[in-house]
Parts: structure tokens; sequence; C-alpha cells
């Protein structure tokens, strides 16, 4: 502790406060102006005996500015308070977006295959794939309903249009038979017979008919051939199918 | 009558008196001497956010005190203490250094060349918030002159690294508000505080602090604490609301050697002689500032001081100038006066 001590200096102090220790002494004794601004405290001494006692009601400038830094720091405090208010909102408001979000990789899971992971990347990985599935099956069925509508377009068709149908047969067995044959199975086609124009002879059997019909016209002369055809095979090998026989 | 004449003479060429728009609380002694004479800092008290730092420029030749109107500047709520840089820190610019405390710490550059007064910077010790807890005090060392302690009402004292700007180290040092600290040594600070002890830390140390005082009725606080530089083995520290400087030996804890007990009202600060070890002096609400002698052996009836000034108000702030020991600052209401000792 002895370290403290600055003995050179301290005594080198002294001689200066001396010098003005003496002038004070000096002004004392010789009455001429101090150069101090403070006076002996004597001095002071015996006027503050004759003046009455110094008395302040204001509050101490220390412990009005204590006050006010005191004051200044519960203000900022309370404005902070609110700030953690908040800040503990928000984590409650965090805690509950989580709880959803956890809820809804939940029931995204449920609708996956049964084989999917259940970490939150599997299942957005897998949503992707099921959906992509998905729209590639949509579009597929979208193509199927097009074509079967399509299709009921097309058999549904009711307007009947004129046509006319021409058939021709060489040396036919019998030109009676082909024609009756060929009225009977243009009736069971659903077609109304409007005109016919035939020509009868032992080298040939030819006929024009106008008829209405919902079957495209080149259709109905196909088949009205071919049936023409069978005709003439039955007459050939059952001639007791004939109709004329029967006349 | 016949003696009031000469002192009214002699105290025209002896005190030099600076008149402010508004009350005075904090000033400070600059360390360096510029082309129009040496520097001194006031700060404002007003009870309010808006207060001003003025910069005054003194010729001890002339006796005349002027302001530097491009040195004045606005400071939020009122400072609580100043302090100019010590002449220990070498610094490139050619500007002064002046610490502010109040809701912050603050730095200022004082550069009176380009009559520009920068804030450096604006320090926060506390670390979960974005409010600094209010400084009562703080005390630049000397020694170490990038250290600087600082002290709160929220118990800690906060040592800064001012180059860096940031807090080197923070203790809970009391148990109430601190009032004041001081350094004694490069490492070694005390601190004084409302629960009522004057404490001593050591830095390198920062588990332990040693209570060397504490005021006789619990928890009366202690307002001010200055540590002799000239002898270390001594400080002294005031009571709120008390008359008495208590002048205490670090040797000996919780035993003044001296209590001073000639103010008729509260001291409001204290001051060592820059030059003296003997010599402290005070000031007080009832407006007068004591210089005393201590002596080497107290005498049955007390001590007396060896002069005494009187103010015209009460004295709040005193500071005795290192760097012109002839002379004492004092303020009181909105004046700043030099005296000359």
């Amino acid at each position: 502790m002895d370290n403290f001590f600055l003995g050179l200096s301290c005594q080198e102090e002294n001689n200066f406060w001396d010098l003005i220790v003496a002038d004070i002494s000096g002004d004392r004794s010789v009455s001429v102006p101090i150069r101090s601004a403070f006076r002996s405290y004597m001095k002071d001494t015996e006027l503050r005996m004759m003046s009455p006692k110094i008395s302040s009601s204001k509050v101490n400038v220390k412990k009005r500015m204590v006050n006010l830094l005191r004051k200044n720091w519960e203000e900022k405090k309370n404005t902070v308070a609110p700030e953690k208010e908040r800040s503990r909102r928000h984590m409650l408001k965090e805690r509950t977006r989580r709880e959803k979000q956890k809820q809804s990789y939940l029931a995204l899971h449920s609708l996956l295959p049964f084989a999917t992971k259940n970490d939150k990347n599997s299942i957005v990985e897998k949503a992707v794939d099921e959906i992509a599935k998905l729209q590639r099956l949509k579009k597929e069925l979208v193509r199927r309903i097009k074509v079967i509508e399509e299709k009921s377009a097309k058999d549904g068709h009711d307007e009947m249009s004129e046509t006319k149908v021409r058939v021709n047969l060489k040396e036919p067995l019998s030109g009676l038979d082909s024609m009756l044959e060929a009225l009977h199975y243009l009736k069971s086609m659903g077609t109304k017979l409007k005109t016919v124009h035939a020509n009868f002879s032992p080298q040939e059997f030819s006929a024009t008919m106008t008829i209405e019909t919902q079957i495209r016209g080149e259709e109905v002369e196909k088949r009205v051939e071919r049936r023409l055809q069978e005709t003439e095979w039955k007459l050939l090998f059952l001639p007791e199918a004939s109709f004329y026989k029967d006349y | 009558m016949d003696n009031s004449a000469p002192d009214s003479l002699s105290r025209s060429e002896t005190a030099v008196t600076y008149d402010s728009p508004y009350p005075l609380y904090a000033m400070a002694f600059s360390s360096l001497r510029s082309s129009s004479g040496h520097r001194i800092a006031v700060g404002s008290f007003l009870e309010d956010y808006n207060n001003r730092i003025d910069i005054l420029s003194f010729d001890s030749d002339s006796m005349t005190v002027k302001p530097l109107p491009n040195l004045s500047f606005e400071h939020p709520y009122p400072p609580t203490k100043l302090m100019f840089s010590p002449p220990s820190l070498r610094r490139p610019s050619s500007g002064d250094l002046l610490a502010s405390s109040g809701d912050f710490l603050r730095l200022w550059e004082i550069n009176e060349d380009s009559s520009t007064v920068e804030p450096i910077s604006v320090l926060n010790n506390s670390k979960t918030s974005e409010f600094c807890a209010p400084l009562t005090s703080f005390d630049w060392n000397d020694v170490e002159p990038k250290r600087l302690g600082t002290c709160s009402i929220d118990t800690t004292c906060t040592i800064w690294d001012i180059e860096k700007s940031v807090v080197e180290t923070q203790l809970i040092a009391h148990d109430k508000e601190v009032h004041d600290i001081a350094w004694g040594e490069a490492r070694v600070f005390a601190s004084v505080s409302a629960d009522g002890s004057v404490r001593i830390f050591d830095l390198r140390d920062k588990e332990h602090s040693t209570i060397i005082y504490e005021s006789p009725q619990p928890d009366t606080p202690l307002l001010r604490l200055a540590w002799n530089k000239q002898d270390l083995r001594y400080m002294a520290t005031i009571l709120m609301d008390s008359n008495k400087v208590v002048i205490l030996d670090i040797r000996s804890p919780t035993m003044p050697v001296a209590e001073l007990e000639r103010h008729q009202a509260s001291v409001n600060a204290i001051a060592w002689a820059p030059q003296s070890c003997k010599h402290i002096c005070s000031g007080g609400d009832d407006t007068q500032a004591l210089i005393w002698e201590l002596p080497t052996v107290a005498g049955p009836n007390g001590i007396d001081p060896m002069s005494v000034y009187s103010a015209g108000s009460e004295i709040n702030q005193l500071q005795w100038s290192s760097s012109q020991p002839d002379w004492i600052g004092i303020a009181f209401a909105n004046k700043m006066q030099l005296l000359r000792v």
C-alpha cells in the first residue's frame, strides 16, 4: 500500500501551498486586495454568526437529475413491454401456423398411395406425381367421351334425304324375283320408296329406284347389290324359293 | 461597509462569470489550450428532452469568458457528466474529444479550427434493449485513456473501450443505483451508490470488490466520489442531504479519517486539488465553496476550512482545473463562475 504514496510530489506541492497560505495571511495582516476569490474562513465565520442560516426549499439538483433519468427510463421500458407482448403473440401465431401446416401435410398424405413416405419432401413430390397422373387420366377420359359422343351423334341422325339406287344384274335367272327381293330389302332397311324404273330381258336386269333414306345412298346401293347376289345363289340351288313359283 | 468596497473590487478581479440562457449542471475543463484560450464545456439542466452543451473560451490573462456559438450543440436530456479527453490520449486529429453521459454515453469531437462539433459515437451498454440504462456519471481513465467507466441506475458499472466503441466489461457493482465512479489506477476504480457503500474494484479480479465505507444510517445514499490523484490512499465522498464531506483512507476500511462539517446545508460537489495532496474543495446548498486543508492530526473541535467563497445561489457543480490549477469552476442557477484560488 505504500506504493500509493507520492512523497516527493506531495512535498513539492506543500511548498506551493505554503506560498498560497502566506499570501492569504499577508492579505489579512496588510489589508491589501487578495489574489484569490476566496476569503479566509475566519472572517466568514464572523459574518455567518450575524446572518441568518440559509435554507432552501428547492429539491437538490442531483436528486432531480436521478429522478429525471429514472422517469425517462421507466417510460422507455413501458414502451418496450408492448414489444415483448407483441413478440409473445408472434410466437403463438407461429405455433398455430406450424400446427395447421402439419395437419395439411397429414391430410395430403392420406390421399396419396399407401407406400408414400411421411416426410414433407416426399409428400410434396408424390403429390406432384399423383396430380400429373390424374391429369393424364382426365385427358384420356375426355378423349373417350368425345369418341363416344361422335359415334352417338352419327347413329342418331334422323334426317332423311332423297337418293337414287341403281342395281344391275347380267343374265338373271329370274328378273322378277330380283326385283321383288330388292323391294323387300329396301323396305327392311327403313327406306321409303318413291319411284321405280326397271328393264327386264334375258340378258340383263336393271332397275333405278328413287328412295328416301337416312343411310347414305352408296351404302344402300351396296347392300342391295349384295342381296341380289345372294338371291341369285338361292335361285340357282333352291328353285323352289322363287316368288314366281307361287304365282 | 468599509469592508464591502475592497471585497467587491477584489472579487471582480478574481472571479469570472458566465451567464447562461438556461440553468447549468454539468461542466468540464479541457486540458488543451486553443488559440483563443482554455475551453470549458457546460451542460444545461432543463427537465426535458431538449438540452444543450455550450463550449466557452476562457482567457485568464484578460479575465474573460466568451461563448463560442459555432461550438454550441443540442444534447438529449441534461448531461449528467461532461469530461474532455485526458492529455494522455494521443489523437492524430487536432480536435478535442468530449464525453457526455445521460440517456447514453456519447462522444463528440470539438474542432475549434473548423468551428465544428461532430458526434462520434453513441454507446449503449444494454445487451437486451435498444435503450441504455441511464448513466449517472462517468470517469475517464487518464492512465489508460482508451478506458472510460460509467455508472448507472441499473446498479451496474460499465467499462468501455472508446477506441472500438464497445463494452470492455460490465459489473453488477451495487445493490441500488450507482451515483458516481472514479478511477484510481489503470485497472482500479471505485464507486458510490444509493445503497450507502463505497466499493473498490480491480479489473484483474472481477469476482470481488472491497467495501471501504458504508454510511452510518442504513441506505443513506452516497452522491459523489473523488479519488485523491496525488495520494491514492485517500478519497472523499458525500452523503445525500448531509453537510458532511467524508474523507476515507482505503487502508482502514469503514472508519473515515475525517469528517468535514462546516457547510450549513447539503454538500453537492467535491474536488481534490490537482497538484496538492492535502487540499480539497466542496460546494453546497449553503451557496458556499470551501477550500479545506487536511491536517496530519485532527483537532478535538473538528477541522475548519481554509477559505470560503459565497456564490449567489446553491452550488450544484464544482471542478478544479488540472490544466489551470489556480482556478476552480462552480455552477449555480444559470451561472458558471471561475474562481481564482
